[in-house]
C-alpha cells in the first residue's frame, strides 16, 4: 500500500469500539475478545484485551486502518503502542456511565498527545437509553479544560453515523496538516 | 469459550496456584518469574523475583495470547497454544491453560541459564495441573 | 382575450403579446410592488388576461384588508391558473404557492380548501378572493382559546405579519425570547409544537416532510399553554429544537444578514450524525474549529458560494452553535487553512460512496 492512515478508537469499556469499527471495515474485524470477569466495572460478557482490527480500502494504494484499543486502564501499553502510530482519535463514551466528564477528563489525559496534535472526535453512545444528555456535559467539560473538539451523539452500531464521525476526524486532521493526504 | 468457574473468586484455589508457582520457579532450571492470568488480564495467582508489577504483567500476558489466538485463527492453525517472546537477555514463555471452566493463561519467564524447550515442557506440566485443581473445584 | 365587461377569458397563452404587455409596465409598477405586502401572479393566462388583472388589482387598491401587487410567479404568494391547465404537472415555480383556480365550468366543484375565482371575472369576486388569501397568508400570533378561559398564555399584542415563508417566521420566533410555547397549523402538512423553554419541538406529520414545509407560506402561528401543548402532544415523540432550527437556518429564504467583516465563531460543531448536512459542512466546521474569523474570510478560505456558507452560518447562529459580532472576539491572526480539493477527506467521501 502507498498510504496508509491509522485511526484509533479508545474509551471506556462498554462504550462501543468494537461494534464501531465493525460497523465501518469493509473486511471481516480482528478481534481479541475474552470473557469479561470484572462484571463490577461493567456487565458485558466480553471484553478486548489486545485491539481491534478493521479496515477501509479506499483504493489498489490507499488505505484507512481502524485500530481500537482496550478500554481498562490496565491496558495502557497497548494505548501506547497506537497512539504513537494514528493520525486521530475517535473517543467513544458511553452516556450511561455514572460520571461521562470524569471519562472525558481521563481519556483526554491519557491520549494527549493526540489531543494536542488537534485530532480527536468524540462520540457518545447509548445515548437513546441513557435519556440524559452526555453531551451537554462534555461540552461543558470541555469549555472548563479550554478545549475545542466535536462532540456527537452516535450509535455505534450504524455505519452512517460512523461515516460522519470519521469524516470529521479526517477534516480536523487535514486542516492541521494539509500536506497530509494531498492529491 | 468457557467461563463457568470464575479462577479469582475461590481463594483456595488462588492459594494452590501461589503455591504450585511457587515450586515451579524454585525447581525449574532456569525459570525466574511465573504469572497465572485471567484471560482478560487480572492476575490469579503469581511466584515474582523481578520488580515487574504483577497486574501489568497479567494484561500483558492476555493480550500477547490474544493476539497469538487472532493470528492462529486468522491462519487456520485451530487453537493457540502458546506464545514465545524471545528477548535479549531472556524468553517469556505464554502457555494457555487447557480448561473448559475458564479462560486462564500461565507466563513464566527464564533467563539464559534455562532452555526454551525445558521451560515450555515445565510450563505445559503445571498448566495441566492447574486445569485438573480447576476441574475439582469448579 | 378579455372583453370590456372585465371578463377574463381563459386562453392559450400568447407569450409575445404578454411580455410586449407587462414590458411597459415593469418600471411604473415597481413602485407599487415594493410597498404591496402580498403579491399575486398568473400561470397559463395571456397578456390581456393578465393586463386585466392588472386592471383589478389597481381599482382594489387601499379598498382590500393587505394591500397586493402583481408581481411575476417567483416573487408571488398566490398564482392565478385556469382549470383548463390542471391538474398541474410538478412546478418548481409553482411550488409552495398557494393556487387559485380560474373556474370556467359551472359545473366544476373545487375541494373545500381550494381558492377558485368564476369566469368571466368581476371586481368583487376579485377583491373578496384578495381578502381571504391574505388571511390564510398572514401568519398571525394571536391568542385563540380552545375553549373560554384561561388556556392560553396571553402576549403583549404582538404580531408577525409578514413571514413570507415558515422558516422565515420561526427565525423570527427565535429571537422573541419571551414566547414559551408555540403551536404552528401548517396547510396540507399538519401542526408543529415548539416549546422554547424546554427546547423540544414535536410534529404530527412525518419528519421527511418538515423540510418543505418549512418552505410554506401557509400557515397559522399560535402561542399556547402548557396544558394545551402537553393534552395535544401526549402521543407525540419530541425531538431536540436545534433539529428544527438547524433545518430552518438552511431554507434560503431565511434572511439573517452577516456582514463581511463580521467576526464569527463556533462554538460547538453541530450534532451531525443527528442533523441533515453536506460535507461542505464539516469542512466549515474544520476551518471555524473554535477561532475567531470573518465572515468574508471564511468565504474565502472555503472557496465555497457565498450563499452555501451563509445559509451554514444562519443555521449555527439560529442554534447558538456560533457567535457573532461582539460576542466572537477580534478576529484570530494566524493564518487559516484553505481547503484542499482532492484530498484525503474527498478520497475517502468517494471511496464510501459520498
Amino acid at each position: 500500500m502507498d498510504r496508509e492512515h491509522v485511526i484509533l478508537f479508545a474509551g471506556p469499556m462498554g462504550a462501543g469500539k468494537t461494534t464501531a469499527i465493525a460497523s465501518l471495515s469493509d473486511i471481516p474485524m480482528v478481534t481479541t475478545e475474552a470473557i469479561n470477569n470484572d462484571t463490577d466495572a461493567h456487565r458485558k460478557a466480553t471484553t478486548t484485551v489486545a485491539m481491534d482490527y478493521g479496515q477501509i480500502t479506499m483504493s489498489d494504494c490507499e488505505v484507512v486502518r481502524l485500530y481500537g484499543v482496550p478500554g481498562q486502564d490496565r491496558f495502557d501499553f497497548m494505548w501506547r503502542i497506537f497512539e504513537a502510530r494514528a493520525v486521530g482519535l475517535i473517543l467513544l463514551l458511553d452516556a450511561n456511565t455514572t460520571d461521562i466528564a470524569a471519562d472525558l477528563d481521563h481519556f483526554l489525559d491519557k491520549f494527549r498527545e493526540l489531543v494536542a496534535r488537534g485530532a480527536v472526535v468524540i462520540g457518545i453512545t447509548q445515548t437513546d437509553a441513557a435519556g440524559i444528555s452526555g453531551i451537554e456535559l462534555c461540552h461543558a467539560r470541555l469549555r472548563e479544560r479550554h478545549q475545542f473538539m466535536p462532540v456527537f451523539e452516535v450509535d455505534a452500531r450504524s455505519r452512517d453515523q460512523m461515516i460522519v464521525m470519521l469524516s470529521s476526524l479526517v477534516v480536523m486532521v487535514q486542516m492541521r496538516d494539509p500536506q497530509l493526504g494531498a492529491a | 469459550m468457557a467461563g463457568k468457574f470464575n479462577p479469582r473468586a475461590s481463594k483456595v484455589f488462588q492459594a494452590m496456584c501461589s503455591e504450585a508457582l511457587r515450586q515451579l520457579v524454585t525447581e525449574t532450571p532456569g525459570v525466574e518469574d511465573a504469572c497465572l492470568v485471567t484471560g482478560d488480564g487480572f492476575e490469579i495467582a503469581s511466584a515474582l523475583n523481578k520488580s515487574a508489577s504483577a497486574s501489568r504483567l497479567a494484561a500483558m500476558t492476555s493480550s500477547m495470547h490474544a493476539l497469538g489466538s487472532a493470528i492462529t485463527g486468522e491462519l487456520k492453525l485451530k487453537e493457540c497454544k502458546s506464545v514465545i517472546v524471545d528477548g535479549e537477555i531472556g524468553t517469556i514463555v505464554v502457555v494457555r491453560v487447557p480448561s473448559r471452566h475458564a479462560e486462564m493463561m500461565l507466563a513464566v519467564t527464564c533467563g539464559k541459564r534455562g532452555t526454551i524447550g525445558g521451560v515450555l515442557f515445565a510450563a505445559r506440566q503445571h498448566a495441566r495441573w492447574i486445569d485438573e485443581r480447576v476441574t475439582a473445584t469448579a | 382575450m378579455s372583453n370590456h365587461s372585465g371578463a377574463l377569458q381563459p386562453a392559450t397563452a400568447g407569450r409575445a403579446g404578454f411580455l410586449s404587455a407587462d414590458a411597459a409596465r415593469v418600471v411604473a409598477d415597481a413602485e407599487v410592488r415594493s410597498s404591496a405586502q402580498f403579491h399575486i401572479a398568473t400561470f397559463g393566462i395571456d397578456g390581456d388576461g393578465d393586463a386585466l388583472l392588472r386592471a383589478i388589482i389597481g381599482v382594489l387598491r387601499g379598498r382590500t384588508r393587505a394591500a397586493w401587487a402583481v408581481s411575476t410567479i417567483g416573487a408571488s404568494d398566490l398564482v392565478l391558473v385556469p382549470q383548463h391547465r390542471l391538474p398541474l404537472s410538478p412546478n418548481r415555480l409553482l411550488d409552495g404557492r398557494m393556487i387559485v383556480v380560474l373556474r370556467d365550468d359551472e359545473a366544476w366543484s373545487p375541494g373545500a380548501e381550494q381558492l377558485s375565482l368564476p369566469s368571466p371575472i368581476s371586481v368583487m369576486n376579485v377583491m373578496e378572493l384578495l381578502d381571504v388569501a391574505a388571511e390564510r397568508l398572514t401568519p398571525a400570533i394571536a391568542p385563540r382559546p380552545e375553549k373560554r378561559g384561561d388556556d392560553v398564555a396571553p402576549f403583549g399584542g404582538h404580531t408577525i405579519t409578514d413571514g413570507s415563508t415558515l422558516a422565515s417566521a420561526l427565525a423570527r420566533l427565535v429571537a422573541e425570547s419571551h414566547y414559551k410555547r408555540v403551536r404552528v397549523r401548517v396547510t396540507d402538512f399538519g401542526v408543529l409544537w415548539l416549546c422554547f423553554g424546554e427546547g423540544r419541538y414535536r410534529i404530527d406529520f412525518a419528519k421527511e416532510r418538515l423540510a418543505p414545509a418549512l418552505r410554506s407560506r401557509r400557515f397559522v402561528l399560535t402561542a399556547v399553554s402548557e396544558k394545551v401543548t402537553s393534552e395535544a402532544t401526549n402521543d407525540l415523540s419530541d425531538a431536540p429544537l436545534s433539529e428544527l432550527l438547524w433545518m430552518v437556518g438552511l431554507v434560503p429564504c431565511v434572511d439573517v444578514a452577516i456582514a463581511d467583516d463580521t467576526a464569527v465563531r463556533l462554538q460547538r460543531w453541530p450534532n451531525f450524525p443527528r442533523l441533515p448536512h453536506t460535507a461542505e459542512h464539516l469542512q466549515l466546521c474544520g476551518l471555524l474549529n473554535g477561532r475567531d474569523i470573518t465572515f468574508a474570510r471564511l468565504v474565502a478560505a472555503s472557496a465555497l458560494p457565498r450563499e452555501t456558507v451563509k445559509a451554514f452560518m444562519t443555521a449555527c447562529i439560529l442554534c447558538q452553535f456560533a457567535v457573532v459580532g461582539a460576542s466572537a472576539r477580534n478576529e484570530d491572526a494566524a493564518p487559516v487553512p484553505r481547503i484542499s480539493r482532492g484530498g484525503f477527506f474527498e478520497r475517502l467521501r468517494r471511496s464510501l460512496g459520498l
